[in-house]
């Protein structure tokens, strides 16, 4: 299968890598504006579960979402949430918990969703790429700002 | 030249004149023998063909041409005065105002034919006039002073006013001028020097022309910013020594009194998103400081708490000055009533006043924005159904000219503005006995409330005042709509009235809309603000008082039944404490009260009121949010979409 995939190989991008559970993920670096520490954040009433609350981000009010939960982690997985990862998208801004950032690369992108991911995970999904051996998720951000408005 | 590039500053710049016009235009019908206002209104006109030729704007050039022909009759006293030459040359103005704001949307003029221009052109008919009024023949009385087809060459010099910010535009608009006088021969620097600004203040044309140089001057002298001019005869045949006007006295004049005066000066445009961003980072600034004073408290710096002292009166003064800058006064909105007034009282054949007070008083903008269209209905219902004509107020002995007063001042952190008038005012019994008879309060309930809660109905959608209006003022047609414009910039509006006497609705808004007064309540950990305009009064609240009826928790508060929400379980808040005592909050939604529960009581102060940001948009019940002095965000209540 890997053999498939590197075939299809596309483009490179350059991505920001993160992992949230056993997953490591990427999005376009292009979309994020900066990576912070989580500070307070204040719980927003009336929002799915996954819409943690809001932060003051240097005087902006910034929605935060727990992107496990959104993508279907099981809830009893424990996370520790160590960084955001503030993306905009049009005029949108929003915080993004994830366990942690590692770097920023340059990765093999496929259009190929993987088999093996869950069925509600890959609606937020855009493809998959590789780094070495590693296997990146790319998430959709347009496709998982639209899941967040549905949800509303 | 890309004329695309000045269509704002055109924009701009015309709307001044077309407000400077309406203005004068209303004050020379009051005072028609003011040759001032007449020259002030000639200058606008003026302005605006020559701007309008600029941008090859031919309608609008043609209208002007004639508006400016017209006036040039009034100024000589050929043409009279008189209410129907007001009344053409308001019909003028609207229609320059159609032509410009069709260019603003469009980047056009519109598909309209003009018939005030032959309207204008009759004017002059029977009278003595040294202009033809066609547009099309250019000023052929001037060829009069320098002789049939005999050209005069001019050498212009033009300077230019230092500081001149677009200084291409301001030589188009010479050139362009310039052109309608005759041809232009030379011009040093060369026009592509001039196009990309690659000169200092001023520059030097060499012109063919038929007119004389009086014209030229003059015509040159009403492009803004034209410092000034100086003009050379250089044909041999028409005078020995060349004749040398400086136009540099007479231009200061005219400056002082033009609309780039000292004053236009001083001020700077500046847009408004970025007045936000400065309001934002003065915010930044004071909730760092808060962060600051906190650390050098728990480290007790003497000297650093002293040094955060001051920078703490720094940023309250930053602040407060960033707040003014967001401020207009409310004569901007007041402006366009004179005029409104004075055509509806035509049409109606009523005989009006209108006083304007308190216009100097200063709203923030984006409350500006929205007030105006209320007002309008609020002036419209007072005209239409408010003051009587002449005829009846002469049979009750009140004076002939009715008064509508239009005052606004500020009280506090409020702005109040009212709309009174010395018309029929409503009756009371004829109300009660509508609102019963339509629906809109039991007979029970109109035998308990007074007057002043009656009036409400009035605001009620649906309260059709169609069957009443023969008999009383009528009024009521959209002021559902007036009173739910302005709860919705929280602000509110009331009703006195007296038949035979008047009716006076006061309307009071909060200074702006960024920065509210709110009472802060915990709920559990949490903490949420509620702006204090629609906070009633708080009470506590003792568990064991709360009473259901039909499934909808309920509170007495001086014998009345109040309904209760719990914010904890309406919002789904976690780990409550058990509390022997609560809060209640009591607050109004229209008509209706609310009591609130909360665990405790934090404190009144101000907030201000930032958007959640368009992923968390129109969440109900949420109006916001906002930064404390700890640097922690606080949901804001919105009371009318909470329950």
């Amino acid at each position: 299968m890997i053999d498939n995939a590197d075939r299809r190989l596309s483009a490179q991008i350059q991505m920001v890598l993160f992992n949230i559970g056993p997953n490591e993920y990427g999005l376009e670096v292009d979309l994020v504006q900066e990576v912070i520490r989580p500070p307070q954040i204040t719980r927003a009433p009336r929002v799915p579960r996954f819409i943690k609350g809001v932060i003051n981000l240097r005087g902006s009010i910034v929605p935060v979402l727990d992107v496990g939960e959104l993508l279907g982690h099981r809830s009893e997985e424990i996370r520790i949430y160590k960084r955001v990862i503030i993306a905009h998208q049009h005029d949108i801004t929003l915080g993004l918990l994830v366990e942690g950032v590692k770097e920023v690369a340059y990765i093999d992108v496929s259009s190929e969703i993987p088999a093996s991911a869950e069925q509600k995970e890959s609606l937020y999904l855009k493809g998959i790429g590789k780094l070495g051996e590693r296997l990146v998720l790319l998430i959709d951000l347009a496709g998982l700002l639209e899941g967040v408005q549905t949800a509303k | 030249m890309d004329l695309s590039l000045y269509s704002d500053l055109f924009l701009e710049e015309s709307r001044e004149h077309l407000d400077s016009l309406n203005d004068h235009l209303l004050l020379l019908e009051k005072d028609p023998t003011k040759t001032s206002v007449l020259n002030e209104i000639f200058r606008s006109a003026h302005t605006l063909k020559g701007m309008a030729a600029t941008m090859r704007l031919e309608k609008t050039t043609a209208l002007t041409h004639e508006m400016e022909t017209a006036l040039s009759l009034l100024k000589e006293g050929t043409v009279a005065v008189t209410p129907q030459v007001i009344d053409l040359l308001l019909k003028c103005l609207d229609n320059l105002h159609l032509m410009v704001d069709s260019y603003a949307e469009r980047g056009k003029e519109p598909d309209i034919s003009l018939q005030v221009i032959d309207e204008l052109r009759k004017l002059g008919k029977g009278g003595q006039h040294h202009e033809k009024p066609e547009s099309n023949d250019p000023l052929p009385s001037m060829a009069k002073d320098v002789g049939e087809n005999m050209h005069t060459t001019y050498r212009l010099k033009i300077e230019l006013e230092p500081g001149t910010v677009m200084k291409s535009v301001r030589v188009f608009m010479v050139f362009r001028c310039l052109e309608q006088f005759g041809e232009i021969i030379k011009c040093v620097p060369p026009v592509q020097d001039l196009e990309e600004e690659k000169f200092d203040n001023c520059f030097e044309i060499v012109l063919l022309s038929q007119n004389n140089a009086e014209k030229i001057k003059a015509d040159m002298e009403e492009i803004s910013e034209v410092k000034s001019v100086s003009l050379t005869e250089l044909d041999p045949d028409r005078s020995s020594s060349p004749r040398q006007e400086s136009a540099q006295g007479k231009s200061r004049e005219q400056m002082g009194e033009s609309f780039f005066s000292s004053q236009h000066l001083k001020t700077v445009r500046v847009a408004i998103d970025r007045l936000d961003s400065l309001m934002n980072l003065a915010g930044e600034l004071v909730i760092n400081k808060t962060r600051l004073q906190k650390i050098s408290a728990d480290y007790r710096l003497e000297d650093l708490l002293e040094a955060i002292e001051q920078m703490g009166r720094l940023t309250n003064s930053l602040q407060s000055l960033v707040m003014k800058l967001r401020m207009m006064p409310i004569k901007q909105v007041f402006n366009r009533f004179p005029r409104m007034v004075r055509d509806l009282s035509h049409e109606l054949d009523k005989n009006v006043e209108l006083v304007l007070e308190g216009e100097e008083t200063e709203l923030d903008r984006t409350v500006l924005d929205e007030i105006g269209e209320p007002l309008v209905h609020l002036i419209r219902n007072a005209l239409d159904h408010g003051i009587e004509t002449a005829a009846v107020r002469a049979g009750q002995g009140k004076p002939k000219e009715a008064v509508l007063r239009l005052a606004a001042r500020q009280e506090g952190n409020n702005v109040i503005i009212e709309v009174e008038d010395d018309g029929a005012g409503m009756d009371i019994a004829e109300i009660r006995k509508k609102a019963v008879s339509n629906g809109f309060l039991t007979s029970q309930e109109e035998k308990l409330l007074d007057d002043k809660a009656v009036l409400g109905v009035i605001f009620q959608q649906g309260f059709s005042t169609n069957n009443v209006i023969d008999d009383l003022s009528g009024r009521g047609i959209g002021m559902d709509v007036v009173k739910s414009k302005i709860e919705s910039l929280n602000g509110a509006i009331g009703i006195d009235t007296k038949a035979g006497k008047g009716t006076k609705f006061s309307i009071s808004l909060p200074l702006t809309l960024a920065i509210v007064q709110a009472l802060l309540v915990a709920v559990g950990e949490e903490q949420y603000a509620i702006p204090i305009h629609s906070i009633e009064q708080t009470a506590f609240l003792y568990p064991e008082h709360i009473k259901t009826i039909q499934n909808q928790e309920v509170m007495l508060l001086r014998e009345k039944v109040i309904p209760i929400v719990r914010i904890a379980r309406l919002f789904d808040v976690p780990d409550l404490p058990k509390n022997e005592e609560l809060f209640v909050v009591i607050v109004r939604k229209g008509e209706q009260r609310w009591g609130l529960v909360v665990d405790q009581l934090v404190g009144q102060q101000e907030i201000v009121i930032k958007p959640l940001g368009n992923l968390l948009s129109g969440i109900p019940g949420i109006a916001g949010a906002t930064i404390l002095g700890n640097g922690q965000v606080s949901i804001i209540l919105d009371v009318n979409s909470l329950v």
